[in-house]
């Protein structure tokens, strides 16, 4: 599950490279695995391209960025927008025809892309063709004109299992559809002339819908039934039962809808409140735990470290590489060029031949910088504790042999299912939208001033895991935001690692499932806007780009080695 | 060297004739070929914009330097064009090393009648200076600005050179002509690619009357640019190959411009890249030697998936593919 988020994430990257490249279009990017463009939602939503997230099959996302690529450069946005018809059933069918002109628009000269849309819409069509949906008129119906414009436009044969399900469909098609048909395949380099075509086709369907809808008899649940027939054809996640697949594409919503909204409207009116600080506190990892377990916790720690394959020093080396600029510091004598060195003069009084007479000024790597490493304490993360404090310690390490200072902070909530502030609220007489209902418990495990060489008994401390509770993201980031900001430093990152979004049960019951969520996206955004702070995340297993836009997934599964440090390292990078 | 001080263009040619560019400008050329007159490439595909830029430069003694990404066929494209005007033309490699005294000339010890004298050597500028011939400096912005100040009074028309170590001031050549390539305009290293340049003083740059942008030529040209080069791919199979080619050459190009990969693939790689497929008889081979050997590691995958795109094969550097199936 962990290896798949990760991979998922690398193949998401690419075809959103893929897409850059090929439609000349620098804005597109994935977050929380929507694509989207100059940081608005794309609004492809052909069948065929919907991507069932479960499926994380290189080849089916390459075809599905192909086809967006392809849209992207031959479709004008704004008059598919002018053009759209009115009624849902239309808009479909529409869409999903230029999406199909567009496609059929992919160059000779690239014929790895044309195997792709072909693999891509097969795979689509079989998936369909296969499911119960088919087995409804009227799906059968928009099913049989993508297929017949599929085949005509791509001059493909239409397998011989499918052209046996829609035979009958296809006999059913007016004259006056066949005509359009063919008139608009002649057009399909001229987007305007098309949509004619592809109009006069959407209202035909149309009609073949409500009479058969007529001939059914079932005119009063009509409407309702294709609303939600044509939204199941839309998302296409329908047409997969898996429970897998179901999870992922209800996060994949979870995550779109937040990250809409906050982009969107809700950063207006949305208000976080916090009911009560009077619990809230700040510890200090070393005060909580008594040094003898402490001693204890650090030998666990020191015995998982040896087991794994890092080489610290050349990680330091990397990120030394990456994050330090260079800065001149003193002069290197014995130059053969450079400043005239009056002190060597004499030299070549003595020896004419010498020529090592110059100086230079010398440049050394310097970073000014500081990482601020704030993890998740939260119940969950207790299953990687023990890889998270190993990573973590090697990070510290890692970063301090590049010169990098580093600071260690943790966050959980005080008590489960909201404790003392809880309690408080309920005496109050349940108040409405009473905000954050829990207390928070900040835990530094390293500050910025501390060595990590006197703080790696604290770093073993996150070995301790009883205190791990809930979480409040948002709150947490924060605080180490405010931390960092009376740092000297000149460059400042800060470095989250989470397995999963703020959870706090109390909250949530009383303001709504997404309301740390939506605070975590608007501190995120708030963070990313400023100048000074640089923000990144990890996500454990997870995919945290709908919150982050410089985030990276990593899976714990296996011992940690140096390419996930590099590519830390490299995220790091990215964020500066 | 022959002294070719007295030669003039004697005649009058027609640029369609000429270039193939539709326009009925007539230029002055030479009747005769000199030592210095470079090779015709016969194949060579003159653009047609900068073309004229360079023309003007050669008609109406205009300064015209040209800018333009590596690997775009600067420097060959004024050369190319004085090889058909029969116009001597000489290139002179600027680097952060080349002092005034290489460019003027310095005084050396010559041998005269089995005695060792000092004498002044004119150097290559003065030399120019006073002949009819095209001098072409190539990296203007690799040069030190301050350098390159020894140039700019002839930078002006009719602009006089003063030899200060002789005492003499020597009047340009009514046909000397002055041109300049450069990777960037002037304003330093921007996009990473060019390490090494120098700011160019902008009272310099703004003496150059003309300053032509040659980037990429369009897909069809650089193919047939390709085709020349490589004469026996011209087969449908060859063309087809070639075409991919030059679509996956134009992915690394604008994957650049969004900062997806640093390294972006010039016509000049394409044409070794075809080269190189004749001696290894295998597409992906060659591509390996001839661009992704020069490619960051990190950045094989997306490289992969443009390769994939234009070839329907997988290069076994694809990181997806092998992650998928262990």
């Amino acid at each position: 599950m962990e290896r798949h988020e990760v991979l998922q994430q690398k193949l998401e990257h690419w075809c959103a490279a893929s897409i850059r490249a090929i439609a000349n279009q620098a804005t597109v990017h994935y977050r929380g695995h929507q694509l989207l463009i100059d940081d608005k939602l794309l609004g492809i939503q052909a069948p065929h391209l919907q991507l069932d997230l479960a499926t994380h099959d290189n080849t089916k996302l390459r075809g599905v960025a192909d086809g967006i690529a392809l849209r992207l450069i031959h479709s004008e946005q704004d008059l598919h927008g002018r053009l759209k018809p009115v009624s849902e059933l239309q808009q479909l069918v529409f869409e999903l025809l230029e999406q199909l002109r567009c496609e059929a628009l992919a160059p000779e000269r690239m014929p790895g892309m044309r195997a792709n849309l072909r693999q891509r819409y097969l795979y689509w069509a079989n998936q369909a063709a296969a499911s119960k949906l088919v087995e409804n008129s009227v799906c059968l119906l928009i099913f049989s004109i993508s297929i017949v414009s599929w085949s005509r436009l791509q001059k493909e044969i239409i397998p011989a299992l499918i052209e046996d399900l829609i035979e009958g469909t296809r006999f059913s098609f007016s004259s006056n559809l066949r005509e359009c048909l063919s008139a608009m395949l002649k057009s399909k380099h001229d987007q305007r002339r098309f949509a004619e075509h592809a109009l006069q086709i959407a209202a035909e369907i149309e009609l073949m819908v409500e009479s058969v809808a007529s001939d059914e008899g079932a005119d009063s649940q009509a409407p309702q039934n294709l609303k939600k027939l044509l939204n199941s054809a839309v998302l296409g996640s329908q047409w997969f039962d898996s429970d897998a697949s179901k999870l992922q594409a209800g996060l994949a919503e979870g995550f779109a809808v937040s990250q809409v909204s906050t982009i969107d409207s809700a950063s207006s009116d949305f208000e976080y409140q916090i009911y009560c600080r009077d619990y809230d506190k700040v510890v200090i990892a070393t005060e909580s735990i008594r040094p003898a377990q402490l001693t204890k916790l650090r030998t666990q720690l020191d015995k998982r470290l040896r087991q794994q394959s890092v080489n610290v020093h050349r990680v330091g080396r990397y990120l030394q590489q990456l994050i330090s600029q260079s800065k001149l510091s003193g002069w290197s004598f014995g130059e053969e060029e450079g400043y005239l060195d009056a002190a060597r003069l004499s030299r070549l009084l003595c020896s004419p031949d010498e020529i090592r007479l110059f100086r230079k000024e010398q440049s050394k790597p310097a970073s000014d910088c500081i990482v601020s490493i704030l993890i998740d304490n939260s119940g969950s993360m207790t299953h990687h504790n023990e890889a998270i404090a190993a990573l973590v310690d090697t990070l510290a390490k890692a970063l301090e042999l590049a010169q990098i200072t580093t600071e260690l902070l943790g966050f959980t909530t005080n008590e489960w299912n909201g404790g003392q502030v809880l309690k408080q609220w309920v005496s109050d007489g349940k108040p409405e939208n009473p905000g954050r209902l829990n207390s928070t418990c900040h835990t530094i495990y390293k500050a910025a001033q501390t060595p990590w060489r006197r703080a790696r008994p604290a770093i073993a401390a996150l070995l301790k895991s009883d205190s791990f509770r809930e979480g409040v993201d948002g709150e947490a980031l924060q605080w180490a935001a405010q931390r960092l900001e009376n740092r000297p430093e000149a460059n400042k990152i800060l470095l989250l690692i989470s397995d999963g979004s703020p959870m706090d049960s109390a909250t949530h019951a009383a303001n709504g499932d997404r309301y740390l969520d939506q605070h975590l996206c608007r501190v995120a955004k708030d963070i990313e806007r400023r100048a000074d702070i640089n923000l990144c995340a990890i996500g454990v297993g997870l995919d945290l780009s709908a919150y982050f836009q410089e985030s990276m997934s990593i899976s714990m599964d296996n011992a940690l080695d140096n390419p996930v440090l590099f590519s830390i390292a490299e995220t790091l990078h990215r964020a500066v | 060297m022959t002294d070719i001080q007295h030669l003039k263009p004697d005649q009058m040619v027609s640029v369609r004739d000429l270039f193939g560019i539709e326009n009925d400008l007539k230029v002055p050329a030479f009747s005769q070929r000199e030592e210095h007159v470079p090779e015709i490439d016969s194949a060579y595909r003159f653009n047609v914009d900068v073309t004229l830029a360079i023309l003007s430069g050669f008609v109406q003694n205009r300064r015209v330097m040209i800018q333009g990404m590596h690997g775009t066929g600067k420097s060959t494209h004024i050369e190319q064009i004085a090889a058909r005007l029969n116009w001597p033309c000489i290139r002179i490699n600027l680097d952060g090393h080349i002092s005034r005294l290489d460019l003027v000339g310095r005084d050396a010890v010559v041998l005269r009648e089995n005695k060792q004298v000092t004498e002044f050597q004119e150097g290559l500028l003065p030399w120019s200076i006073q002949r009819p011939v095209a001098l072409i400096f190539d990296e203007l912005d690799a040069a030190r600005p301050e350098v390159m100040f020894v140039i700019q009074r002839i930078l002006e028309r009719e602009g006089k050179f003063t030899l200060l170590d002789q005492n003499k001031v020597l009047d340009p050549h009514p046909y000397f002509r002055l041109f300049a390539t450069a990777n960037t305009v002037g304003l330093g290293n921007l996009s990473g690619l060019y390490h090494g340049t120098s700011m160019i003083n902008q009272a310099q740059l703004d003496r150059w009357n003309i300053v032509a942008k040659l980037n990429y030529l369009s897909a069809e040209d650089e193919a047939n640019i390709i085709l020349s080069r490589v004469p026996s791919y011209d087969t449908d199979e060859g063309r087809k190959a070639i075409d991919s080619m030059v679509a996956l050459a134009n992915l690394t190009r604008r994957g650049f411009e969004a900062g997806d990969i640093s390294t972006v693939m010039s016509p000049r790689t394409v044409i070794f890249w075809a080269e190189n497929m004749q001696i290894f008889r295998d597409t992906a081979a060659a591509f390996r030697l001839s661009f992704l050997n020069k490619c960051d590691v990190a950045e094989y995958s997306t490289i992969a998936e443009y390769y994939q795109r234009c070839f329907d094969q997988e290069l076994p550097e694809s990181e997806s593919i092998s992650a998928w199936f262990d």
